[in-house]
């Protein structure tokens, strides 16, 4: 049935293109090389900032440890969360993210330890039981303010979706300028397999679906915050 | 296309005459008209990206076959399932299947205007299951027991008010009307609750990569990317044009498709999916599903006068600035796309079953191709139509001679009326003819429609000043 409907399908496309019908090269391997070797284009930290302040995200720039811990204080002691629910991921230990939620008596929420997982495996609930979600980014975009996040073991989808706040670190190598650099990224990601998902996050979740009056905070989170991380 | 029946000269006079009606969409026109101000006034590359993502668009179309075989092979490799589905009925079988199979109960949507060209929910609750649309204007339209009146901001028709009372009603929620956040909030709660419940999210597709398989979406309120996140089974529903060869093609799409949707650089969210979760991430689905639907694409394809609409990436651009579609509102057109590709796509894709009226509702003023970023000439393809479909009097008399007795009745309606008139029959040949229009035909006949000999671009800003006056007359 199911082979039959896609020739069939296929079929009747073909007859309705007739000698309109057009014959594509392969995607072959000179062309993903070639990709490859025009890596994406360093964005500007100051376009970014303003690109995000430009829809009410707060990023904060910190030179060193010290002030990424700073700037993540200020965001937890401004958005008062009980439970952080963040990635396993080596640029929040660069900057020792356990330490400053254990600080600031914030609960860590780990999706990525299976033994922190109390509903049937799947981590959604616990983590919109958070306050905040805490990740990094694969890039960012200067010329638009979107941040880059592809989902992997211990980089769970839910933790820049569910809570309403969402804090994101990213350290400075890696702000890009604009659109045609996610062919780079996209293509230097495909190695060994695709990710399932990349998600690009460009302000808060918002809806202008009443009235065209822009609220934020529809079904993602309420609040970004963006700590770029410039020594890295 | 589901069991929508259109008869426009009706609906779009009635339409003309509700002050209601008539006051939304002005201020609708208003707001959307400064959005395309700030997101294109500053952009003097349009004709140039334009360019490009038409060629995008157009490679897509004449490499269809292989681009689909393509996408199948790379969505599969990656853990994906492809279904080709002919027609709405053999989609609607394969979605309700699967779901089936996975003992769903309730079921996730993200906004899709092809899961409501195929009328998937229907079929879904009358297996049993329950649907919950979560695009806010989609799930206002759903409690409301509407239809979208726009591609992509379905409850435009909707005042903060009615929404209030809708939630009250459906939601047992007191609410707020002047506090637009606060209702938005209500939506939040109680679909947050469904989202984590659901074991299938449905979405469509704003495109496929034939390239590395993967699905595109877009969107601003993140209920896209819930339902590929919470569930453990995703479907997506999209039809095979929506496809793109590679990379390069996807970002020639992406650099015009937010702007020209809602003058945005980039949409809240861009996710591209590429199978389903991988061994070790605990989130997302399980399964992902991939439903190529055909119903009438191939045949609107073998059609070299409408084959360029194939090109279409739902952006909405040509309703927000179509004349037509701001006097009588999305709902008039009685289609599941509305506006001036709304009445391309109804008959195109139907065979001229459905909407085969629609295309005579253009004054020809080719707003809707100046604005079109795949630069589909929507003017000369509803040509084509009308001569396909030529309009069918006789059916129309009876209602058209209610309509009068009721314009009768309201004299200060009678001029708006006319206007539609013009729309719907611009050289008043079938007008003249039917009984009591015709006085408002000839009314119609004296006033000439502006000359077409400047480029519409810069007669814009006048006709502009010209549409707002006469609506505000018509006001009654």
């Amino acid at each position: 049935m199911g082979k039959d409907a896609k020739a069939a399908m296929l079929a009747r496309i073909k007859a309705g293109l007739g000698t309109w019908a057009m014959d594509l090269p392969p995607v072959d391997e000179m062309k993903r090389r070639a990709r490859l070797a025009s890596p994406p284009v360093p964005g500007s930290l100051d376009d970014l900032t303003r690109a995000l302040e430009g829809f009410g995200v707060h990023c904060h720039v910190a030179a060193d440890e010290a002030g990424a811990k700073a700037a993540i204080v200020q965001v937890l002691r401004e958005t008062r969360p009980s439970k952080a629910a963040v990635w396993e991921d080596e640029i929040l230990d660069a900057v020792n993210l356990d330490g400053i939620l254990a600080e600031e008596d914030v609960e860590a929420v780990r999706p990525g330890r299976p033994d922190a997982i109390r509903s049937g495996g799947r981590p959604c609930r616990d983590v919109a039981d958070a306050g905040i979600g805490v990740t990094s980014a694969d890039a960012a975009l200067s010329f638009s303010g979107t941040l880059i996040l592809r989902a992997a073991k211990g980089w769970e989808r839910s933790v820049s979706l569910l809570p309403p706040v969402h804090l994101a670190l990213v350290p400075g190598s890696r702000i890009c300028k604009g659109t045609a650099d996610l062919i780079p990224l996209l293509e230097s990601w495909r190695e060994g397999g695709a990710p399932s998902a990349v998600h690009c996050v460009t302000g808060p979740s918002s809806t202008g679906d009443i009235e065209f009056n822009i609220v934020k905070g529809m079904h993602g989170p309420v609040t970004v915050r963006v700590v770029v991380l410039t020594w890295l | 296309m589901g069991e929508v029946k259109t008869d426009f000269r009706t609906s779009s006079a009635k339409a003309a005459q509700d002050a209601r009606i008539r006051a939304t969409y002005r201020r609708v026109y208003d707001f959307l008209r400064g959005l395309r101000a700030k997101g294109f006034d500053d952009f003097p590359d349009f004709e140039a990206y334009r360019e490009r993502t038409t060629a995008a668009k157009e490679r897509t179309l004449r490499a269809l076959p292989e681009l689909l075989i393509r996408f199948e092979e790379r969505c599969e490799a990656a853990g994906g399932q492809v279904h080709w589905a002919a027609d709405a009925a053999e989609a609607r079988r394969i979605v309700v299947d699967i779901a089936r199979s996975r003992g769903a109960r309730r079921v996730v949507k993200g906004k899709s205007m092809v899961t409501e060209e195929i009328a998937l929910n229907p079929a879904l609750e009358g297996a049993g299951m329950t649907v919950f649309e979560t695009d806010l204007g989609e799930y206002i339209v759903q409690l409301a027991g509407e239809r979208p009146s726009h591609i992509l901001s379905p409850a435009l028709h909707k005042s903060r008010y009615e929404v209030a009372d809708l939630f009250a009603e459906k939601l047992g929620r007191r609410c707020d009307g002047e506090d637009i956040a606060n209702l938005c909030r209500v939506a939040r709660e109680s679909l947050r609750e469904e989202f984590l419940a659901a074991d299938l999210g449905v979405t469509g597709a704003n495109m496929l990569i034939a390239e590395t398989g993967t699905v595109v979406l877009l969107e601003n309120e993140g209920n896209i990317r819930m339902a590929a996140t919470c569930p453990r089974t995703q479907i997506v529903v999209v039809g095979v044009e929506k496809i793109v060869a590679d990379l390069e093609d996807m970002v020639a799409v992406l650099d015009l498709l937010p702007r020209s949707a809602t003058s945005q650089l980039m949409p809240g969210y861009l996710s591209f999916f590429t199978g389903p979760r991988k061994p070790g991430e605990l989130d997302g689905p399980e399964e992902l599903h991939v439903v190529l639907l055909d119903n009438g694409r191939s045949a609107m394809l073998a059609d070299p006068d409408l084959r360029q609409s194939l090109r279409c990436l739902r952006c909405s651009a040509c309703l927000n600035i179509c004349p037509v579609y701001m006097s009588v509102g999305g709902h008039a057109y009685g289609s599941i796309y509305p506006g001036p590709i709304g009445s391309i796509l109804t008959p195109g894709l139907s065979g001229g079953a459905e909407g085969a009226d629609l295309p005579h509702a253009c004054t020809q003023c080719g707003a809707c191709k100046a604005v079109c970023p795949v630069g589909i000439d929507h003017p000369r393809v509803l040509l084509a139509l009308r001569a396909k479909y030529p309009a069918a009097p006789v059916s129309l008399e009876g209602a058209a001679a209610s309509g009068h007795a009721f314009l009768a009745s309201h004299p200060g309606l009678y001029r708006s009326a006319a206007a539609v008139i013009r729309a719907v029959d611009p050289e008043f040949t079938l007008a003249a003819k039917l009984p009591g229009i015709g006085r408002a035909a000839k009314w119609g006949r004296k006033r000439a429609m502006p000359r077409l000999t400047r480029p519409f671009s810069k007669r814009w800003k006048r006709l502009a000043r010209e549409l707002a006056a006469k609506g505000g007359k018509n006001r009654g």
